[in-house]
C-alpha cells in the first residue's frame, strides 16, 4: 500500500487555503471544511459555513473554468455578544471570529462556470454542483 | 363634437354551418340543431386515429373490456328517436358501442370508460366517451386526460386553449424543474457548450428566496442568459428519453 494514504482518491490533492477570519479558528478550521465529490457530468462540493447568515453576508462563488473555485463571504457577529449589555470576553477563540474569509480550492477538472447550481442550505452548508467542461456532445444533439 | 350617437354597427351573427367533417374539431360553433346543454365533442373526430382498430382488437381480449369500461345510459334500440323528426338529418352512427368502449392503451388502468348515447335532439344516437379517473373525475378526451395526469389539474374547457402557453416565472431562482421540456430545448440551443466564460461570479442573495446572480467579467449577466444557462443545465443533467413518453 501506499504510506502516504492521506486521501481517500489519490487524484484529490486537497489544497485549501483560507484567508479572513476562516484562518483564525485555533484548532483546525471550523470554516472551510470541504468535501468534493465527482460524477460522469459534473462536481459536487461542499463546504461548511458555519456562522455564515444566509441573509445579508455577501455570499459570492466564483467558479473559474480552470476549476478553481473561491468562496467569499462574512461570518456574522455573534448574536448574544451584540445585544446584551453586558460585555463578554470570548476566550477560547475556537470558532471562527466575525469578519470576512475566503476558502479556496480547486475541483479535480476544468469546469464550465455556467452550468453551476448552487444551494447554501440553511444549516450552513454550500452546496454546489458544476458540470464538467464538455464536449459539444449536447449541442450536436439539437441539430 | 356632436351628440349625434348613431347606434354602433351591429355585425350579424355569422351562422357558420357546422361540418361533421371539418378537422378544426377544438373550435365549438353554434349549432341551431344543437340543444343548449349539449356539444358537439371533439372527440369524435381525433379519436380515430388514436385507437387503430386492429391494434386494439389484438391487445385486448374480448372478456376484459367489460372490467373497466362501464356502460350508462340506454340502449342503442331505445335511443333511435321515436318520432324520426331530427335523427334523419344526421349521418348515420360512424362506430358503434362495442368499438367505443375498446380500451385506448394509454388510459391508465384504473380508469373506466363512460359511454353514453344523445337520446333527443338533433344528434341523438350519437355517442359520448368519457374517461373517468378512479375518483369519478370526468373527462372528455385524451387531451383532457393526459393533461390531467401530467399536471394533476383538469385542463380548462377553452376553444383553442393551449396548455403549453403558460410561462413560467421566477427569473433567477435556483429551481425551475418543472418547465416543459419543449422550452427547455430550443432555450438550451442557444448554449455554447464548446465556450464557456473563463470564469463566472455568482453572488447569492437572500432576499425572498435563494437566488444566485452571476456576473462575467465583473458585468451582470441579463437574467435571460441566466436562464439560458439553467436551462443547460437541466438538459444536461436530466436524463434522456424523454422522446419515448408519447402515451
Amino acid at each position: 500500500m501506499n504510506p502516504e494514504q492521506n486521501t481517500a482518491s489519490p487524484k484529490l490533492k486537497l489544497a485549501v487555503s483560507l484567508t479572513g477570519t476562516a484562518k483564525e479558528g485555533a484548532i483546525g478550521p471550523p470554516l472551510g471544511l470541504i468535501d468534493i465529490g465527482e460524477s460522469e457530468g459534473g462536481y459536487l462540493f461542499r463546504v461548511a459555513l458555519p456562522g455564515v447568515k444566509s441573509s445579508n453576508s455577501n455570499l459570492k462563488c466564483d467558479i473559474h473554468s480552470d476549476g478553481s473555485v473561491r468562496v467569499e463571504g462574512v461570518v456574522a457577529e455573534a448574536q448574544i455578544l451584540k445585544n446584551e449589555s453586558e460585555e463578554f470576553e470570548l476566550k477560547l477563540h475556537q470558532l471562527c471570529p466575525a469578519g470576512p474569509f475566503t476558502i479556496s480550492f480547486n475541483l479535480p477538472g476544468p469546469v464550465d462556470p455556467r452550468l453551476f447550481s448552487p444551494s447554501f442550505r440553511p444549516d450552513g452548508i454550500l452546496e454546489v454542483v458544476v458540470l464538467k467542461s464538455r464536449a459539444p456532445r449536447v449541442s450536436s444533439e439539437g441539430a | 363634437m356632436s351628440e349625434n350617437s348613431s347606434p354602433p354597427p351591429v355585425t350579424p351573427p355569422n351562422p357558420t354551418p357546422v361540418d361533421p367533417n371539418n378537422d378544426t374539431g377544438d373550435a365549438i360553433l353554434p349549432d341551431p340543431l344543437l340543444e343548449s346543454g349539449s356539444f358537439i365533442d371533439a372527440d369524435q373526430n381525433e379519436a380515430e386515429p388514436e385507437t387503430p382498430p386492429n391494434q386494439q382488437r389484438q391487445s385486448i381480449p374480448e372478456g376484459e373490456q367489460g372490467s373497466g369500461s362501464g356502460i350508462a345510459s340506454e340502449p342503442i334500440s331505445v335511443a333511435a328517436p321515436a318520432d324520426g323528426s331530427a335523427g334523419p338529418t344526421r349521418p348515420p352512427m360512424k362506430r358503434n358501442l362495442e368499438e367505443m368502449a375498446k380500451r385506448p392503451d394509454w388510459l391508465p388502468e384504473n380508469w373506466t370508460i363512460d359511454l353514453r348515447v344523445r337520446s333527443s335532439g338533433a344528434t341523438a344516437g350519437s355517442i359520448d366517451r368519457y374517461y373517468r379517473d378512479p375518483s369519478g373525475k370526468k373527462f372528455r378526451s385524451k387531451n383532457e386526460v393526459m393533461h390531467y395526469l401530467e399536471t394533476g389539474n383538469k385542463l380548462k374547457r377553452k376553444p383553442n386553449s393551449d396548455a403549453e402557453a403558460t410561462p413560467s416565472e421566477s427569473p433567477g431562482s435556483k429551481k425551475q424543474k418543472k418547465s416543459s421540456s419543449k422550452r427547455k430545448k430550443s432555450e438550451a440551443l442557444k448554449f455554447d457548450f464548446l465556450n464557456p466564460p473563463t470564469a463566472v461570479s455568482w453572488t447569492c442573495t437572500n432576499a425572498p428566496q435563494e437566488t444566485w446572480t452571476a456576473r462575467v467579467d465583473n458585468k451582470r449577466v441579463p437574467e435571460s442568459r441566466q436562464r439560458e444557462w439553467a436551462a443547460a443545465f437541466q438538459q444536461v443533467t436530466e436524463p434522456k428519453g424523454n422522446e419515448g413518453t408519447s402515451n
